[in-house]
């Protein structure tokens, strides 16, 4: 049984670690394994770009547990670097939340966050969330905590008030998370630097995300910047999604309009490039590697032996 | 230490403390599927339907690999994977791809094809928490010479678990540990 230790060490490394973490997330396996090719330490997966390239919907609360389950595994599956995974609201109660625990670090998942919004829940950046009492956060935390069965499985908390109630409230609500059980912090969406700076004072000792949502109701900043201010990772959660369908739209206009590839093909990956991202190389090798022809050498041991014996 | 074929949750979450767990592929086509016939499951689904169980315990469990899904390449990926859910010992038996539950129906992988697949299951497992039992579902169909020949094998890959079925011609051999197995009931004897 692989029990993904040595992924979740490395994500405590990467997270407890001066330098700030860049993460991206990753709607497929195949982006998992061009971030890693493309040096990514650790990747995410999140309901936003799962959502929509499962299900082709908003991150409206639609998609399910078993949907996202999924797609850890699969995302799990494809890489060798630690991912980090959305656990929503838990999809339930306390009880839902034990099992969303358990099954994600069984999966090889290296740590979840959970939320504070009511279910069905809203992208962070949508207008008209609304979030459940603390208690309830509170409590799916500590059940959380006490559901992993690694120490190293890492949980952050999320609160999605400040779109509400404002900054003080969410800094209230992610101090009782803490206490709560929750490892790491993650208040969605500030609305400014400065109070991205004030989350980071408040909480100098505890990991911090920030979340670089293009168009979003954060200002963006750089990996730097989000690091000096104190964040100890930033994550970019649209991108890939984005820059996925833009080249879906570009690609199939042009195929529905002309019937060709000519022009957007000079954007696309070539041949040889993809079938590097999906290691048709060492398929290849590991195909050849066990084949009739490569036993000779152990079929001749054995008919050795035998003789030996005989 | 005793072996139990497990096919619900229940099943496991009642079991007594001293067992394994074996997750059958015969059964659980049978129950998935309606068909006594494992080949027609595929791994995914198979391993789907085993993460509902893994979740639940710690203990050992043993998983059905089939003849590897396919070519040596299938069998180094399948191993692979079944890892990666929780296996703690994986059975590959000697048939051709796709495996067969019915006896009747079993036809054995030419002995260059197993010692392929084999070799890739080797590499491809993590040996500190994965074992590897090879299941010869066939036994009773080769010669004298092509049984030798297979011993042989699992000595040069040093492998040393196997697991016959109980109607299986018996065999002697004090360097393996022979694991007798009953195939109607998919139950492990010993």
């Amino acid at each position: 049984m692989r029990n993904f230790e040595k992924q979740r060490n490395e994500f405590n490394h990467l997270i407890y670690d001066k330098e700030i973490l860049n993460i991206v997330v990753v709607p497929d396996a195949l982006a998992a394994k061009v971030a890693e090719k493309a040096g990514f330490k650790a990747v995410f997966c999140a309901g936003y770009a799962t959502s929509a390239s499962t299900l082709g919907l908003p991150d409206r609360g639609i998609l399910d547990f078993g949907e996202m389950y999924q797609k850890v595994k699969e995302i799990v599956a494809a890489v060798d670097i630690p991912v980090f995974v959305d656990g929503d609201t838990g999809y339930g109660d306390p009880e839902n939340v034990a099992r969303t625990i358990r099954c994600y670090e069984a999966a090889g998942a290296a740590g979840i966050f959970l939320e504070d919004q009511v279910w069905p829940k809203r992208c962070g950046h949508m207008a008209g969330k609304s979030v459940v009492p603390t208690e309830e956060l509170e409590e799916k935390l500590r059940v959380a905590a006490a559901a992993r069965r690694h120490d190293n499985f890492l949980i952050m908390s999320r609160t999605d008030s400040r779109q509400m109630y404002g900054l003080d409230e969410a800094i209230n609500r992610s101090k009782r998370y803490k206490a709560a059980g929750a490892d790491m912090i993650f208040i969605e969406a500030p609305e400014s630097i400065a109070e991205m700076k004030i989350i980071a004072d408040t909480f100098p000792d505890t990991p911090l995300m920030a979340n670089m949502i293009e168009d979003g109701a954060t200002p963006m900043a750089t990996t730097k910047e989000l690091e000096e201010i104190g964040f100890s990772f930033v994550v970019h959660p649209c991108a890939l999604t984005y820059a996925q369908t833009y080249a879906d739209e570009e690609v199939l206009t042009e195929l529905h309009d002309t019937g060709r590839t000519t022009k957007t093909q000079k954007q696309m990956v070539t041949f040889d490039k993809f079938n590097h991202f999906v290691g048709l190389d060492e398929l290849n090798q590991c195909d050849n590697q066990y084949s009739a022809e490569a036993m000779t050498d152990t079929l001749a041991l054995i008919a050795d032996k035998m003789k030996e014996e005989a | 230490m005793t072996y139990q074929t497990v096919v619900s949750a229940q099943a496991v979450k009642s079991a007594s403390k001293n067992q394994y767990f074996y997750l059958s592929g015969r059964q659980l086509a049978n129950q998935l599927l309606g068909e006594d016939n494992e080949g027609l499951l595929s791994l995914s689904e198979y391993l789907n339907y085993f993460d509902y169980l893994r979740v639940l315990t710690n203990k050992t469990f043993i998983l059905d690999g089939q003849s590897g899904f396919g070519n040596p390449l299938n069998t180094y990926n399948s191993i692979k994977k079944m890892e990666n859910h929780g296996a703690d010992i994986i059975l590959l038996n000697d048939q051709q791809y796709p495996s067969h539950s019915r006896p009747d129906q079993q036809k054995p992988a030419e002995l260059a094809e197993l010692a392929g697949k084999l070799k890739a299951a080797i590499d491809a497992h993590d040996a500190e928490n994965t074992d590897l039992w090879i299941k010869f579902d066939c036994w009773n169909q080769y010669s004298q010479t092509e049984k030798w020949e297979r011993l042989e094998l699992l000595s040069v890959l040093s492998l040393s678990d196997i697991v016959l079925n109980e109607d299986a011609d018996k065999l002697d051999e004090s360097s393996l540990n022979i694991h007798y197995f009953a195939a109607d009931e998919q139950e492990f004897l010993n």
